[in-house]
């Protein structure tokens, strides 16, 4: 409620005295003058519930005076005798007890009204923020709430969690010092590191006053508002800065609220990628890999076929067929092994495994591109066990074989070792081939990479290296390929981890 | 010509795989080798005609539009003892596994060869036919298995082997040319501790092959397969594997 005029506070109060002295003339007329003080006690009560104590006081004061009028002889200002007085001391006391009552119920009125706007625009603050889609928003509504209660422009600087600032909105001619980015930083920092009171008042050299409120979560901050304050004394009023607390509060939760079903979001769209790409997988495996299978099988019963069988071109067709369905497998089975290594979901499934198997398996599964080739084993007499997934490290083997048989020429030998080197297992692939220079040391685990100085060897997909590379280090492998230079040869190593478990010697059980 | 097909009448082989192509060439291939074939799309044909016409064998895959195989399989096994070859695919040897301790008599891998389907299908037939009356003795390249007089000889020279690595060698000679399970392995090797530590298995393995292979880094008679087992190799496998002997 706004307070009136005083003027027109007291014009009132002359009315209201005006209308009892009216009345009361209309009462002497029918009954006795003691009614008169009551009456006079009318206008009191009236002003001082309605104006406070200082109109109340007059209204008693005036009415005192007029009801001497009323004593015989009528119409007449006397003397104030002891009726008179008591009836004054009488309006004065209800005059001060009814305005301080009155006075209080109007404050208590008035807070309630502020109390229930306050919560009116902090609840419109929280439907806005719940419906905005960003922190930029956020910031946006609470820098609107921010300039209808302070009643001054609000400036909007947006923290980076590297602490960066940076200015996201500034109102139309308004001036922004420059001492006020450092003052922002020092609160932002001190505030996110022991938060304890979002809303400070600094003083800058040449920049006069400045209100910072802090917006951000536990240990972090995100924006602070700020607004000059130069019409103000030192210190904001507290009415205000609770205001403003509440507001900020009020900010923040929804901040922590959108990076939180922010991070739902995030994960789920994770989750459903994931979901979505094992699908994508398994069916380009069926759907590629079927009319492969079925081509295979097909040429191996051609190739056994009465009519085929006895022809020798025939067989060799049905042969190749067969053959290259195998291949076109293989590099099908790569491409899906990267895609599992690009989306992460390569996941080793660590088991004990007997070297020996693992390098036998390896061999065998070469075998079709081995066919012919010289092969020296060199292994140390009693092989250990192993820790790691057998399948990942049994198709790096393979892979490191068919590169040397790629490339190593055919009449020289490749050469597979294996002994225990410094508590790991070091299995060494040697060929006799174009062998690498220092640069290619390293490019040749790139995906795609295929020399330059043999790009005339025929196949490959130039991802059997970068893919073995993957498989052995995911089994907490080493791998790197040795070359005493270009054409001179080049030997793959790789190292694996031991089982913690190793056999004994053939002592009986 | 195998002998497991020179039998009057011919054997019937059951195909359950739901791609037309997949079935077209197993058919061809099978009846080439005098098979009989019936072929199944789903689950529920499968069973159906696995009561109808009582199969000498089944060729089942794993991806069928009804069920899983594994649950044909399981169905299959409560009443049958039907030898069945499943068609698997890479990378997924637990299943395997999981497939061999639920009654599968072997896997193999798709892509394949007919050569290599039919190898399999001779293995588990001749295993059938002789489950009753295991032969005496078993010859595999050098090695010789007298399981009734407990002599395991290779190239002549009698083997001494520790009762443990016998049991071992004549449990895989119960199932001569399929691949066993660690775990089928440790039922029959430790059968009132099954769940004992499978380390015990793959050390007694390489105490086994220390005596009776003539490399044990590079084994020709009990052969890992990785990750799923050891198989004893029949005759037949040896000699298909002659290629890695030409190893040196």
């Amino acid at each position: 409620m706004r307070l009136k005029q005083p003027l027109l506070v007291y014009a009132n109060v002359l009315l209201l005295v005006a209308a009892a002295t009216a009345l009361a003339a209309t009462v002497v007329s029918f009954a006795t003058l003691d009614s008169v003080s009551a009456i006079y006690m009318l206008p009191v009560l009236i002003a001082a519930v309605r104006y406070g104590t200082g109109p109340a006081i007059m209204a008693a004061l005036l009415g005192a005076l007029l009801t001497t009028l009323f004593y015989p002889p009528l119409f007449n200002v006397k003397v104030f005798r002891l009726p008179q007085l008591i009836d004054l001391a009488t309006s004065l006391v209800v005059a001060l007890v009814i305005g301080q009552l009155a006075g209080r119920i109007r404050q208590e009125m008035l807070q309630a009204r502020n109390r229930e706007r306050e919560i009116r625009q902090l609840y419109q603050l929280g439907g806005a923020m719940a419906a905005a889609g960003d922190a930029d928003k956020i910031y946006s509504i609470v820098a609107d709430h921010m300039t209808q209660v302070l009643a001054r422009p609000v400036t909007v600087f947006r923290i980076s969690p590297h602490g960066g600032i940076e200015l996201v909105r500034a109102p139309p001619s308004h001036g922004i010092p420059a001492e006020l980015a450092a003052a922002i930083a020092d609160f932002a920092d001190a505030e996110a590191a022991t938060p304890s009171r979002p809303v400070t008042l600094v003083k800058l050299p040449r920049g006069g006053h400045w209100l910072l409120c802090r917006l951000g979560g536990q240990r972090r901050t995100d924006a602070v508002l700020a607004a000059v304050l130069d019409d103000l004394g030192t210190q904001p009023a507290d009415e205000l800065v609770a205001q403003a607390s509440s507001i900020l509060a009020e900010g923040s939760r929804s901040l922590e609220r959108l990076g939180l079903s922010k991070a739902i979001e995030e994960r789920n769209l994770r989750q459903r990628t994931d979901e979505l790409r094992d699908i994508l997988m398994e069916s380009v495996s069926h759907d590629l890999r079927t009319p492969v299978a079925s081509i295979m099988g097909a040429a191996s019963v051609l190739a056994a076929a009465p009519g085929i069988a006895t022809t020798p071109e025939l067989t060799g067709l049905a042969g190749a067929i067969g053959s290259e369905a195998r291949r076109l497998d293989l590099r099908i089975q790569n491409l899906l092994d990267v895609t599992r290594i690009r989306s992460g979901a390569l996941q080793p499934r660590l088991d004990t495994v007997d070297a020996a198997d693992l390098i036998n398996a390896a061999m065998e599964g070469a075998a079709a591109n081995l066919r012919g080739r010289r092969i020296e084993r060199h292994f140390a007499d009693d092989l250990p066990f192993l820790r790691i997934d057998p399948i990942l490290i049994e198709q790096a083997l393979i892979n490191l074989l068919d590169n040397a048989a790629k490339f190593g020429p055919a009449a020289a030998a490749i050469a597979i070792s294996a002994s225990v080197e410094t508590e790991k297992l070091v299995i060494a692939v040697r060929d006799q081939g174009p062998g690498l220079d220092a640069g290619e040391r390293e490019q040749i685990f790139e995906r795609f990479y295929r020399g330059e100085r043999h790009a005339d060897i025929a196949g490959g997909s130039g991802l059997g290296l970068a893919i073995a590379k993957v498989f052995v280090e995911a089994n907490g492998g080493t791998i790197e390929a040795l070359s005493d230079g270009p054409n001179r040869g080049t030997t793959m190593r790789i190292a694996l981890p031991l089982a913690a478990d190793q056999p004994t010697g053939d002592d009986d059980e | 010509m195998s002998e497991a097909t020179r039998s009057t009448p011919p054997l019937m082989a059951l195909v359950v795989d739901d791609e037309p192509e997949i079935r077209r060439f197993l058919r061809t291939g099978l009846e080439m080798r005098g098979f009989r074939v019936v072929e199944a799309q789903t689950a529920r044909e499968a069973i159906e005609l696995a009561v109808m016409r009582a199969p000498d064998l089944v060729v089942l895959d794993l991806g069928l539009p009804d069920a899983d195989g594994a649950s044909v399989l399981a169905e299959l096994r409560s009443w049958s003892k039907v030898p069945v070859i499943v068609l698997s695919v890479r990378s997924s040897e637990a299943e395997k596994v999981a497939l061999l301790e639920a009654g599968a008599d072997d896997y193999i891998v798709k892509p394949f060869g007919m050569a290599e389907l039919l190898a399999r299908a001779g293995v588990v037939l001749r295993r059938m036919a002789t489950r009753a009356a295991p032969a005496p003795v078993l010859r595999v390249g050098g090695l010789t298995l007298d399981l009734a007089q407990r002599i395991v000889s290779r190239d002549g020279v009698v083997l001494t082997l520790s009762p443990k690595q016998f049991a071992l060698l004549r449990a895989l000679a119960a199932h001569h040319g399929l691949v066993l399970t660690h775990r089928q392995l440790m039922r029959e090797l430790w059968p009132h501790d099954p769940d004992e530590d499978v380390q015990y298995l793959r050390i007694l393995m390489k105490k086994l092959r220390n005596r009776i292979e003539p490399d044990p880094a590079r084994p020709i008679y009990v052969v890992t397969e990785l990750a799923v087992g050891y198989r004893l190799r029949t005759q037949e496998q040896f000699d298909a594997a002659g290629y890695a002997m030409a190893i040196s």
